[in-house]
């Protein structure tokens, strides 16, 4: 038994080690954050790598909208057969009522791979992350209960000789959509202008591709 | 004559319930391998960089016609943010220079052979803006290349150059420049770096949806960029850990 025990504690271990040792890519920088609205509804279309409005400080193009009857929970509920582990924590900026203010969110999101490129684990994650306010969810008359999300790509991003990658969001967001579907929901692809075009280009280890349209999906 | 009822005896119960429970776990484990074998798993995801086209069930009838479309708003008290910054550009004699050193690259060549490919994107390479660094407007590096084939390739055992990229931006160039020895299957693109100030192709990747069975750097490589980990996610434990962040 006691053998039994040190090994479960080995593998334990092991598994730890390898959540320590997952990154997170480095902020990046656009020329398109804005604020978005609808009613009295109002939210960044970046989320930042700190809680700081800054063009300077932005990690990923607002590219998703769940609507109707969501929650950050539902949400990841939805999605938790395919994307089951956890990432690092970003920041939503966000107001549920412009009168009341503005408030942060923190999410980590959930990825489909807890270290790409370690040890016996693929080379890419996929990995989203939804924001809301303190009751884990958005109301304006149009889009009932909603949230809103980034996503993105993880290449080889537990660390070794292998360079690490972070970024795709257009392709990472199809995904998304096309799970929801899988899992017998609806999906608008591309449903809505949210202003934050990026072209493809590679900043540092940020690779951006967008295409500024958001996609909706139906939470029942 | 009636028959003998057997009882089970109290050690046959438990290796009962323990056999009963082996089955389940068993059934549990390999539940996913058999489905997947037979090719009746819901779950699996195509091996694909991106989804298919079409799939899933129809979503009109469900939900009827997607909501009201969000508007770009006024400020409101969030504040304005303040003009970002110019991002670097390419330029057309950029794109034709690195362009011909990648073409040049003894890797690239080995890697591409004889395979007809296309040039699916291009753009720049900067520096970036990150928490381990002071805000300022990214520099130009060189281009980025995604390099697409008409059917995925395989790449064995071929030396393929990589940028380890410095968040920091404390060396020069930012990244720790290493050649791993490669082998993948089902490569549609690579993603290619040219370093316009050193006149080299930086890094080739495999692209999205590639398997790499192996990426080895050469013995005695030590990783001399930082491996700044989400164990830190405190700006003020990240400066402390750099020593500020400054370039």
């Amino acid at each position: 038994m006691i053998r039994r025990i040190v090994i479960a504690f080995v593998v334990l271990t092991a598994l730890s080690a390898i959540v320590g040792v997952a990154r997170q890519a480095t902020a990046a920088t656009t020329s398109h954050l804005t604020l978005l609205s609808l009613r009295e509804d109002r939210w960044r279309n970046y989320d930042f790598t700190e809680q700081t409005v800054s063009s300077n400080r932005v990690d990923w193009a607002v590219s998703l909208m769940f609507y109707n009857n969501a929650t950050i929970n539902r949400v990841k509920s939805h999605l938790g057969n395919e994307y089951d582990q956890t990432g690092s924590r970003q920041n939503g900026r966000l107001s549920d009522n412009v009168n009341a203010g503005y408030v942060w969110d923190q999410d980590g999101g959930r990825k489909t791979t807890l270290c790409p490129g370690g040890p016996g684990q693929p080379d890419e994650a996929r990995h989203y992350r939804i924001y809301a306010d303190g009751d884990d969810r958005l109301y304006n008359l149009d889009w009932g209960y909603w949230v809103f999300g980034s996503d993105h790509y993880d290449i080889e991003e537990c660390p070794g000789g292998a360079p690490a990658w972070f970024g795709y969001s257009e392709t990472a967001e199809g995904w998304i959509t096309w799970r929801w579907r899988q899992n017998g929901r609806a999906a608008f692809d591309d449903w809505s202008w949210f202003y934050n075009p990026e072209p493809y280009r590679v900043e540092g280890d940020h690779i951006w591709e967008n295409n500024g349209y958001a996609s909706a999906l139906h939470v029942p | 004559m009636n028959e003998p009822t057997h009882v089970l005896r109290p050690r046959e119960r438990v290796a009962l319930v323990v056999l009963v429970l082996y089955a389940l776990g068993l059934a549990f484990l390999l539940g996913p391998v058999i489905r997947t074998a037979l090719g009746t798993d819901a779950q699996s995801v195509p091996d694909l960089a991106g989804p298919p086209a079409s799939s899933g069930p129809a979503t009109q009838a469900a939900v009827g016609a997607p909501p009201a479309a969000a508007a770009l708003a006024a400020p409101d008290g969030d504040g304005a943010v303040a003009d970002a910054p110019p991002l670097p550009e390419l330029t057309a004699v950029d794109q034709a220079r690195a362009t011909a050193l990648m073409q040049a690259d003894r890797h690239f060549r080995a890697i591409v052979g004889d395979t007809p490919y296309a040039i699916a994107r291009v753009g720049p390479w900067t520096t970036s803006n990150g928490p381990w660094t002071a805000e300022k407007t990214p520099e130009l590096l060189g281009v980025s290349f995604v390099v697409s084939f008409e059917k995925a390739i395989p790449i064995a055992d071929k030396t393929m150059p990589g940028a380890i990229y410095d968040v920091t931006e404390r060396r020069s160039p930012p990244y720790q420049q290493v050649n791993n020895r490669v082998d993948a299957t089902g490569v549609s693109n690579l993603m290619v770096l040219v370093d316009l100030r050193t006149g080299k192709v930086a890094n080739i990747s495999p692209g999205l949806g590639a398997e790499v069975l192996r990426m080895t750097p050469p013995p005695g490589f030590r990783r001399e960029v930082p491996n700044l980990s989400n164990e830190y996610p405190n700006p003020a434990e990240r400066a402390a850990l750099t020593g500020g962040g400054d370039r």
